[in-house]
């Protein structure tokens, strides 16, 4: 019997504490659970265990002894494996090569011993019940597989732990069911797992031990028995917060943008939604619930199967951003370095890069007209910067993401559609991007939010709706927002 | 104020290696700072000059263009020989003794400069619509239009023989060579297009950021196209200046122009993974390597030993000039 221990951990970044006295273990042959809302420590605590952030206090212990994990190679050699989230698999590759990767045994003359990489691999696959070609080229199999592949890949560093971080986040029901025969299956091979998800049903069903975790602190540790989504729901999120809109959504009866039947491929499936005028409409869901690709939708980035978009009850056609853009609706990415802003470009020239046309006169630009627009709405949006020629890299998150909000309000937008507005800003700026949505809405404007800060959304918003698996699960309005209702409506079924 | 000097300087070093070459050159060749080299040495430059201009613009859409040397020829080739084939049809005189021919300088000039904007609106939409990697694009176009350039002029050079044609590689007006003032002409449009006119911004946000300026509704099949088109163009009017200084088209005319031209446009400061560079870099690389290249022709180098030198600078000027970004802008 192994023991992994993390003992009495504790991790503070510059202005949060995100680890708290933190203490988890997991033994052999044992599911171990850890769950929490964003935020509330589980990827720093995996993060500490593989070796990318160190702690600042605490130990971390392997069967009494202490252990040091300075970089993710320490954790290979203890034997410690993980799956991460995002696969990283090389779509070229054989199944059996890529399990293999930087790991693969050579033959007497130097080359890569094929053979026995795809005999290796094939026990593998059956010692999990699996069956799949070894030869097969991996970009020719699905998600499923390749969540597969990606715990072969962990397997095959003989680890005696495995730390699994959402692992069912792109299957679909009967993967999931497959990929708990898997988990069962190392099990009895001796294996300790730590299964960090969101998804509460998966959870009770597959865990030993549940660990919630909130606010960088140990809330409670569940044993198998007796445990409940709702129960698990109380605990991660403690006692409910107010919404500050409730008096504005009687004047929100006039609706702006009809969403029908929409569907994308296996994305999304029939979402019907209307958006009101002077609406702050939050979607929200796991990853791979379609929240994000129903905003990229509407915008043109990605095309729709079936269903139309109606803007003031007129069908109206969206191949493309620039059809969304003459319809006065416009997108504020969450990869905001890659999508939203041109990185080494000046702040004024981001600003403008939707109005370039409007500030060309036959031709010329005019520069001193760009120059007074772009310091208007730096004034206007509070953006902190010493000079609008200054790189926009340079700048914190939070005035980036301003002057991705001053492009579009400088096109004169009547519909906004913010994916992951708060990601990677500090409190205060958080506040202050609420601040603005708020006040574009009540101007007349309409705002679609997608977001997975529910305290955020609850905070803000005046309807929520709640997705799952690329459908509506249900649809809140702020009388009735509830946190735990509003967190058990997007992670259980 | 100091600061202001070191970035005037860092910006423009590459003006001061001109100077310097230019020194180095008077002092150690008795005939470098004479008016007739000065006038070959400027005249030289006009070319690959515009060629480096025209593929600055596609590098800054973070693509490139390969096909610019074949195309160099081929307009002229394209509007001589079709000048041949009609001639013979229609019975008009433009055949004057053996293969030498005589007529409209203004056909040949606008027949090519079509065939610039034909060639590089199809390598736009090859890269756009077919989805083809400029690369590959552009080499095949490189190909095809070398393969077409024999095939339509049989394999032989013609020899041009029209006085207003030829003057345009030969005159000098007031000591400086017709093809050196054009090329500066086209250098200043070209800046001033690129610094105060929408097609600029559009070219500069679209190498920033391709997704980015997607998204915020800019047309970015139009603008590649675009760029490509303008990159054509000025192989074009390189071809026409090319073609009326040696008084001749031919076929092995102008084989290698393309890299000659990236190189120049590379040492200027022209970024291939888009974005960053002016037409003014690229006279830069242009007036530096065009004054190297004189030097050399003092010293006697021949044109290997050249290729060598070249290779070695190129490599150089781009490590430099990595160290510079990773030192983070000043």
């Amino acid at each position: 019997m192994d023991f992994l221990r993390m003992n009495n951990i504790s991790k503070a970044f510059p202005g949060v504490k995100a680890l708290d006295d933190v203490s988890f273990e997991v033994k052999s042959s044992e599911v171990h659970s850890l769950i929490g809302q964003n935020g509330a420590g589980k990827s720093t605590l995996m993060a500490i265990l593989n070796g990318i952030t160190k702690q600042d206090d605490g130990e971390i212990l392997i069967n009494d002894k202490i252990v040091k994990i300075d970089d993710p190679k320490d954790a290979f050699n203890l034997n410690l494996s993980i799956v991460h989230q995002e696969f990283a698999l090389c779509n070229n590759l054989s199944v059996a090569e890529n399990i293999f990767l930087g790991n693969e045994p050579f033959n007497k003359y130097g080359y890569i011993d094929k053979e026995k990489i795809n005999t290796d691999a094939a026990k593998m696959l059956n010692s999990i019940n699996v069956d799949l070609n070894t030869d097969e080229i991996v970009g020719n199999l699905n998600t499923s597989q390749w969540q597969i592949i990606e715990i072969c890949k962990a397997l095959s560093k003989k680890p005696k732990f495995i730390v699994m971080d959402e692992p069912t986040a792109s299957l679909d029901e009967n993967q999931i069911d497959n990929l708990f025969e898997i988990i069962k299956s190392l099990k009895n091979n001796g294996i300790g797992i730590i299964y960090i998800s969101h998804k509460l049903n998966e959870i009770i069903k597959i865990s030993d031990r549940i660990t919630v975790l909130k606010d960088g602190k140990i809330k409670k540790t569940f044993g198998k028995e007796n445990v409940t989504e709702k129960l698990l729901i109380e605990t991660m999120v403690g006692e409910n917060i107010k919404n500050k809109n409730s008096n504005h959504l009687n004047d929100i009866i006039y609706p702006i943008l009809k969403i029908n039947d929409l569907s994308h491929l296996n994305s999304f499936n029939k979402i019907t939604f209307n958006l009101h005028k002077g609406e702050v409409l939050g979607l929200s869901g796991l990853l791979g619930s379609g929240s994000n690709e129903i905003l990229r939708s509407i915008f043109g980035v990605i095309e729709f199967q079936s269903g139309e978009i109606n803007l003031l009850d007129k069908k109206i056609n969206i191949n493309n951003p620039r059809d969304a853009i003459k319809n006065g609706i416009g997108y504020i990415p969450s990869d905001r370095k890659n999508e939203g802003l041109i990185q080494d470009n000046s702040i004024k020239d981001n600003s403008i890069l939707t109005i370039f046309k409007k500030l060309t006169n036959l031709g010329f630009f005019k520069a001193n007209e760009a120059k007074v627009t772009t310091q208007n709405y730096v004034d206007k949006l509070n953006i902190k910067i010493s000079n609008i020629n200054d790189f926009v890299m340079n700048l914190s998150g939070g005035n980036q993401q301003k002057v991705v909000i001053a492009k579009w309000l400088a096109k004169e937008c009547r519909i906004l559609l913010f994916d992951e507005p708060t990601r990677g800003i500090d409190v205060a700026a958080k506040a202050q991007i609420w601040s603005l949505i708020s006040e574009f809405t009540k101007n007349g404007g309409a705002v679609i939010v997608a977001s997975n800060e529910i305290k955020e959304l609850i905070g803000n918003c005046h309807r929520i709706i709640t997705l799952q698996r690329g459908k509506i699960n249900q649809v809140f309005e702020n009388k009735n927002f509830n946190e735990q209702e509003i967190s058990l409506s997007i992670s259980s079924n | 104020m100091n600061l202001d000097f070191k970035n005037f300087f860092l910006n423009n070093s590459l003006l001061f290696v001109f100077f310097f070459i230019c020194i180095v050159g008077t002092l150690t060749s008795e005939y470098f700072f004479t008016l007739t080299n000065l006038q070959n040495m400027v005249r030289n430059m006009a070319v690959p000059g515009l060629l480096a201009l025209g593929v600055s613009f596609v590098f800054l859409v973070s693509r490139i263009d390969l096909s610019v040397g074949s195309l160099t020829i081929f307009g002229p080739i394209l509007a001589v020989s079709s000048l041949a084939f009609f001639g013979e049809i229609f019975d008009f005189k433009v055949l004057v003794r053996g293969n030498q021919y005589a007529n409209s300088a203004a056909f040949i000039v606008i027949v090519s400069l079509i065939t610039g904007l034909v060639v590089g609106f199809l390598n736009g939409v090859g890269v756009m619509y077919g989805k083809i990697t400029s690369f590959i694009m552009t080499l095949a176009m490189m190909k095809a239009l070398w393969g077409l350039n024999y095939v339509l002029t049989h394999g032989h050079a013609y020899y041009l023989q029209i006085p207003t044609y030829t003057w345009m590689g030969t005159l000098n007006l007031f000591n400086i060579p017709f093809s050196t003032l054009v090329y500066l002409i086209i250098t200043l449009i070209a800046a001033w297009i690129m610094k105060f006119t929408i097609i600029g911004r559009r070219i500069y946000s679209i190498g920033g950021d391709e997704k980015t300026a997607r998204l915020a509704g800019i047309n970015v099949t139009f603008w590649v196209i675009l760029a490509f088109m303008m990159s054509s163009f000025c192989a074009s009017v390189a071809g026409i200046l090319f073609s009326s200084r040696l008084q001749t088209v031919d076929a092995p005319l102008a084989v290698g122009f393309e890299l000659t031209a990236i190189a120049f446009a590379v040492v200027g400061g022209v970024s291939l993974t888009g974005g960053k560079g002016s037409p003014y870099r690229a006279f830069l690389g242009t007036i530096v390597m065009g004054a190297l290249f004189s030097l050399f022709s003092m010293w006697g180098l021949n044109t290997w030993h050249r290729n060598i030198v070249v290779g070695i600078i190129i490599i150089l000027v781009v490590m430099l000039d990595q160290r510079k970004n990773n030192l983070g802008r000043l």
